[in-house]
């Protein structure tokens, strides 16, 4: 069940009606119910994969909690880890790298005797696998307690706004919102109508507009020109946005109705001043969850020079696998942490250069320059991310390069609304980011704010896609 | 109780505006939409509308890219018009005969149909149909055609800008004439391709696709409503630039149905005047405009000699 189809809207409606309309005490009941006809809307056995990992969890942090020797404590901890990863290596990696032993020894002259498991990868794994997984960190690490309801711990795993995109939760911000009463309350049902609209909007007016353009290029690139495939580029670092912010927002406006606060999954990254910062306003709970559970007990910057940067790209690179089992996304992940690198490496020239320009005399157009620079850099590590193959990257840089050849302009339509998607979104958070005093949703005047929502509203029907397909993040 | 009240306070007002707002722009799109002079919606218009051709060629692109109408207008002595339109299928061909059934009976049809048409290939075909939104307040005899997408479409309807989804900067620029340059009005629905395909010839599989069922029905209603208001039919199949598999089950199901109604049948898709002739082909699809000229002729030796 899609968030952008009719059934989910039928669905929110009569889960949320329900919600309310028990007693306290059944509510959790009656989302864990929901939460699995949800999940089990899209592959009904795969639910079996989930209450597996549930069940070892949940035991894990009991275990976990009443053990004192440290040995032991490690042991469960490391139970519960093999069990997650060891489920997400089968269904997601195994194929992956078979496939690339299988090239390997190929080129050796010998065949490969694994099979090839003829399995779909389950919708969402790697969200409520890693969500899992925090939950048993922080028992370990003794910032949350053990879970005892199984039905609650259930819960939290499969809170369906979250349940197959995120954003990842950590125990400790929503496993205590479950037990606390929730009222209906006008305020969390206007914040989360609204940031329902602004998802819905993000998802079939921006995201799956663009997608028939980047699709139309990505899919045929070398039959395309350079200037084609550099738009379908840029186009594409929107809809990706779209697509996973539009997601979360309906995650978390679907959540905050009932009452629900879910972590902010995204901050205006195309806004950011450097890839650092980007990574500190892109799928912040993903981001988080690598700093909080990798980077740090790996030593983060605290350690050597070398190592530090080892630790950077070492993270970045498993962000990349995370993502999928599949080289142009580790390859995208690479670029990150190399960006990153780079930028530590080269941070005393940069700063001499710009005392040497007095650019930071002139803040607006040296923001400006920072915004553009990393938005670039951005739009060319999405081309690994969006490329069918890694040839397939190269051979749409070096087009981008060359420049030759006419732009793809099929219906010009398309490309029209596709602008007005970005400049409309553009200058929303523009404003949202160095104006916040001026917003529309959430003006003082009940006028110009109900004015908004109809306007939103009519862009949908006007130029939203209605036939678009799923969110780009349910595949991993 | 304070706060649902006002939750339902402040969606009924918002119901309101987005009520006023859909009504307004809905019929200010409509009025943009019929106004069109030119262009691709136009073309759709007039055949629903206006056309009164006595002989009338339907199908997708490859029939509004294949059928030369002027051609069949010297040979026939009668107007011919070429109501082909770029991908749309079958569901639409049936849709465009009912609506236009409604005004006047043509005296021959030609329905030009794709190799894969009954395939279940993708959702291309269902997808397309919100082409004829606009239209089903004036012909609700297609609505059940256009429900085929989905069976939420009918409450879609419900707003009166949904069906012009999409359609906004085609309606004004076909209104404002922008299209006018790119009008080939003289050529009666034909739409010449032109340059040559210069690639090698590739096998064409079917990837044992199903047959859709609405889709053979959509036809066999084609054939039927045509049967009954006795208007001559013929069936063809145009070529195409590719290797194609020797078992098609939409070619084995139209030929069968077409002869048990009467009707003359005939697959061009592999014909050899066209199959080793890359500079016919404008792509694997489309005939250019020497390769139309060509297959024209063809026609129109087929329906002179039966």
């Amino acid at each position: 069940m899609l968030f952008n189809s009719i059934q989910f809207i039928i669905y929110f409606l009569i889960v949320t009606t329900l919600y309310f309309a028990f007693p306290h005490k059944y509510r959790w009941f009656i989302l864990l119910a929901a939460s699995c006809y949800f999940y089990m809307a899209f592959v009904p056995v795969y639910i079996l994969i989930l209450a597996f990992t549930i069940v070892i969890d949940y035991f894990a942090g009991i275990w976990l909690e009443g053990e004192q020797n440290k040995k032991r404590r490690k042991l469960f901890l490391i139970m519960s880890l093999i069990a997650n990863i060891g489920i997400l290596a089968v269904f997601k990696y195994f194929n992956f790298i078979n496939e690339n032993i299988t090239v390997l020894l190929k080129s050796l002259g010998v065949s490969n005797p694994v099979p090839f498991l003829n399995i779909i990868l389950p919708i969402g794994l790697s969200f409520h696998t890693f969500q899992a997984m925090s939950y048993t960190i922080e028992v370990y690490r003794g910032n949350q307690k053990a879970e005892r309801h199984f039905g609650i711990y259930a819960l939290y795993v499969m809170f369906y706004p979250q349940l197959v995109a995120g954003p990842i939760e950590r125990p400790q911000n929503i496993l205590h919102q479950f037990y606390e009463k929730q009222t209906l309350s006008y305020d969390n049902v206007a914040a989360g109508l609204k940031m329902i609209l602004w998802g819905f909007f993000q998802k079939l007016v921006i995201a799956d507009r663009l997608s028939i353009y980047v699709d139309a290029a990505y899919n045929n690139a070398d039959k395309h020109s350079g200037i084609t495939l550099l738009l379908a580029s840029v186009f594409f670092a929107f809809q990706i946005y779209c697509d996973f912010a539009g997601y979360s927002n309906i995650a978390l406006g679907t959540a905050r109705i009932m009452g629900f606060k879910l972590m902010t999954n995204f901050r205006r990254p195309y806004y950011a001043k450097s890839i650092s910062e980007f990574w500190r306003r892109w799928h912040i709970s993903l981001s988080s969850w690598f700093t909080d559970y990798l980077y740090i007990p790996l030593g983060g910057s605290r350690v050597s020079v070398p190592r530090w940067y080892f630790n950077l790209f070492f993270v970045f690179l498993l962000s990349g696998l995370w993502h999928g089992a599949n080289w142009t996304f580790i390859l995208w992940g690479a670029i990150n942490g190399f960006y990153l690198i780079f930028a530590i490496v080269f941070k005393k020239y940069k700063d001499q250069f710009n005392r040497i320009t007095a650019i930071e005399s002139f803040p607006h157009l040296f923001s400006g320059i920072q915004i553009v620079t990393t938005f670039v850099l951005a739009v060319f590590a999405w081309i690994f991310f969006r490329a069918n193959s890694i040839s397939d990257a190269f051979l749409i840089i070096k087009k981008i390069f060359t420049f030759k050849g006419p732009l793809f302009a099929e219906d010009p339509a398309m490309i029209i609304y596709s602008i007005m998607g970005i400049a409309i979104l553009l200058t929303s958070e523009f404003f949202s980011e160095f104006f916040p005093e001026f917003t529309l949703m959430n003006n003082k005047n009940k006028v110009v704010r109900y004015v908004t929502y109809a306007g939103i509203i009519t862009a949908i029907l006007l130029i939203g896609v209605f036939d678009g397909g799923q969110f780009i993040y349910f595949q991993f | 109780m304070l706060a649902l009240r006002k939750i339902l306070i402040g969606l009924v007002i918002l119901f309101c505006i987005v009520f006023i707002a859909d009504r307004a722009l809905g019929s200010l799109l409509r009025t943009i939409y019929f106004k069109q002079n030119h262009g691709f919606y136009y073309k759709i218009t007039y055949a629903i509308e206006k056309m009164d051709a006595p002989f009338v060629i339907y199908g997708s692109s490859r029939a509004s890219h294949h059928y030369i109408s002027n051609n069949f207008e010297k040979e026939f002595q009668m107007p011919v018009y070429n109501a082909g339109s770029d991908g749309n299928f079958i569901f639409f061909q049936q849709a465009l005969l009912t609506c236009s059934l409604k005004r006047y009976k043509p005296k021959t049809i030609i329905l030009d149909l794709l190799d894969d048409e009954f395939l279940k290939n993708s959702n291309r075909s269902y997808e397309r149909l919100n082409i004829l939104l606009p239209y089903c307040k004036d012909y609700p005899e297609i609505k059940p055609i256009v429900n085929l997408k989905s069976p939420f479409e009918k409450y879609k309807t419900v707003s009166k800008i949904y069906p012009f989804n999409s359609l906004l900067a085609q309606s004004v620029t076909g209104w404002l004439d922008f299209h006018k340059k790119k009008v080939t009005d003289t050529l009666k629905g034909f739409d010449p391709l032109h340059g040559s395909w210069n690639e090698n010839i590739e096998p064409v599989k079917y990837k044992n696709l199903s047959v859709d069922k609405n889709k053979v029905n959509a036809f066999k209603s084609f054939v039927n409503m045509c049967k009954a208001a006795g208007i001559t039919l013929y069936v063809f199949v145009s070529p195409g630039y590719g290797l194609y598999d020797k078992t098609n089950s939409t070619i084995e199901i139209a030929e069968d149905f077409t002869h048990k109604n009467g009707y003359l049948f005939h697959n061009y898709l592999s014909d050899t005047t066209f199959i080793n002739h890359p500079g016919l082909f404008k792509d694997i699809r489309h005939l250019n405009t020497e390769g139309a000229a060509l297959y024209t002729q063809k026609i129109i030796e087929q329906i002179k000699h039966g």
